[in-house]
């Protein structure tokens, strides 16, 4: 690490206290109703998840390493969940399995990975193909209209962000992905980034077809630590199968070699399902040679060759637009001291300049990368790019 | 003109954070009386479908409920119809009936089962049919959603799969329907 490296710039404790307030006010009117829950074991788990969460809160605001303290969050829920629903499902089932009964009284807690295959069938026929209920009941809190209440909510107020936050199972992902030191494979191609579109969109038509929900019963991965279909016959043997295959090759094994969250990026329908639902144009990132054009920029004032072939492919994302605001010194205030020279990759004459090395974009990286340019531009006299007048 | 879209973006954000917190305690509610008033209702290939007719019997009832199709050619289910026995404690522990699923005053089937105290006991039923639009069942357990006899709640639940698509229809109208009440949703507060 260079000499030239600054922490980012911390909150003091009485903003960040201030900042915090908001969200442990709200977070205690969530485990309001786990504090009136009679018994002292259930207040004390209520207690210490809501100090946790508000700590870990308190932690982002202060630091502003809201990445760090989220996936400590996010893996914790990740694997911890589980732990809670499974032991709910012991205690009220005596298995983890889902025996028929259960599903003809309309008991399976509903999950919401289901929506996307019930939309169609229930647009149709009005008929929803889910063993569970409409409305909660005492033996089925976690009824459908809960459930797609809960997610319509956070679709709209998080979109994405649920992804990173609010999804019961990325966690998992997420926690392994962060324990090795080196990723082994690092290169995918990035065509595989489309096969969560092609599975969503496969599930929800055969859901249709077959009026049962195809991904829940052939392909979720996360039926190994939830729950599955009582084993009774070769098919459901099979579906178990799959189940466990598809859990320890994407979520353990993939994670680990890659440093990705790999289920989500390369099958997880439903991460795809927030991104088809969001295309509103009022939330529509600008188009990027728009952009460019509204920015009064020439293709050499462009980044990188990313950003250039991405504005000549007419790809629109928040990635490109970031790359190319960069460009006009717009990044936040306060992240502008953060700039440090970077590493210089490689030795002797294979040796690469930091600016050349940094490639992938994140804030503190796109920081690095201007800095970089600055200091370029002087070298190299090229006048730096002012905003339009 | 320059600050006002300042104040409307963090007036919008704080809306935005006042209706997240609204949204799980007040709006929970309304959002799922919302989506029961849609007349939704889980595909009968679950629940059975709706009941059409009740039988009475000394000490219980027998429920017929309306038969089931599949939906699409792909369903894989074959057609049944579900009957109940209810409640399941008032049940003497043998059970021979004879039920008439259409109305017609001529039984349609002859069921038999043991019915034994503990409710985690496995049930086999014997399924005679007396028309031919019936499929037999010799000792079944709960192989499949058509084919089945389990105890639910407080009933023991029998599907009868059917051997056409188009047999018969269990007629709602020729008999008196008593209307099952359900327990109430729960609510948040």
């Amino acid at each position: 690490m260079s000499d030239l490296a600054v922490t980012p710039v911390s909150r003091g404790i009485g903003r960040s206290l201030l900042l915090t307030l908001p969200i442990a006010l709200w977070a205690l009117l969530m485990f309001s109703r786990a504090l009136q829950v009679p018994g002292t074991a259930p207040k004390l788990a209520a207690l210490l998840t809501f100090f946790f969460s508000v700590t870990l809160f308190y932690l982002m605001v202060k630091t502003r390493k809201t990445n760090r303290w989220r996936r400590v969050f996010f893996a914790t829920l990740g694997f911890l969940f589980p732990v809670g629903f499974v032991w709910e499902l012991i205690a009220l089932r005596g298995s983890m399995s889902i025996p028929m009964e259960k599903m003809i009284a309309g008991d399976t807690p509903f999950c919401f990975m289901v929506i996307p295959m019930i939309l169609l069938p229930a647009a149709l026929t009005g008929t929803v193909i889910f063993p569970g209920s409409i409305l909660p009941t005492a033996s089925n809190p976690h009824s459908i209209a809960v459930m797609i209440g809960l997610w319509l909510a956070a679709t709209l107020v998080l979109g994405k962000a649920w992804c990173a936050y609010g999804c019961f199972f990325g966690g998992i992902e997420e926690g392994v992905a962060a324990l090795p030191r080196k990723a082994r494979i690092r290169k995918i191609d990035s065509r595989w980034r489309l096969v969560p579109w092609a599975v969503l969109a496969a599930i929800v038509l055969l859901s249709l077809a077959t009026f049962a929900p195809t991904y829940c019963e052939w392909l979720c991965p996360f039926k190994t630590v939830t729950e599955f279909a009582e084993v009774r016959s070769l098919e459901t043997a099979i579906q178990t199968g799959i189940f466990l295959s598809l859990f320890f090759g994407l979520v353990i094994v993939l994670p680990w070699l890659t440093k990705k969250r790999t289920q989500c990026a390369f099958f997880c329908p439903f991460g795809a399902f927030p991104v088809a639902v969001q295309q509103d144009p009022r939330v529509r990132h600008p188009h990027p040679a728009r952009e460019v054009q509204r920015l009064r920029l020439v293709p050499e004032q462009l980044p990188d060759h990313g950003a250039q072939q991405a504005v000549g492919r007419g790809r629109q994302g928040a990635d490109q637009l970031h790359a190319l605001r960069r460009l006009r010194g717009r990044l936040p205030q306060g992240r502008r001291g953060v700039a440090h020279q970077g590493h210089t990759r490689g030795r002797g004459a294979r040796a690469r300049p930091p600016a050349a090395s940094v490639r992938r974009l994140g804030l503190r990286r796109h920081v690095r990368r201007q800095h970089h340019r600055r200091r370029a531009q002087q070298d190299s006299g090229i006048p730096r790019v002012g905003r339009p007048s | 003109m320059k600050p006002l879209k300042p104040i409307l973006g963090y007036t919008a954000a704080g809306l935005t954070v006042a209706a997240t917190v609204l949204t799980p305690f007040l709006l929970m509610n309304v959002f799922t009386r919302g989506v029961a008033a849609t007349g939704l209702r889980i595909d009968p290939a679950y629940t059975g479908g709706e009941v059409v007719r009740e039988i009475a019997r000394p000490g219980y009832r027998v429920r017929v409920h309306r038969e089931v199709h599949p939906q699409t050619p792909l369903q894989r289910i074959q057609p049944f119809v579900q009957v109940d026995w209810t409640p399941a404690a008032a049940l003497p522990p043998q059970i021979a009936d004879e039920v008439d699923l259409d109305g017609d005053g001529a039984p349609d089937l002859r069921a038999r089962f043991a019915v034994p105290r503990d409710p985690d006991a496995e049930l086999r039923v014997d399924v005679e049919p007396l028309t031919a639009r019936l499929k037999p069942m010799r000792g079944v357990g709960k192989p499949s959603f058509d084919t089945l006899i389990a105890r639910v709640g407080d009933s023991i639940v029998v599907r009868v799969p059917l051997t056409k698509f188009t047999g018969f229809r269990t007629a709602p109208s020729t008999l008196p329907v008593r209307p099952v009440p359900r327990p109430p949703p729960e609510t948040y507060p």
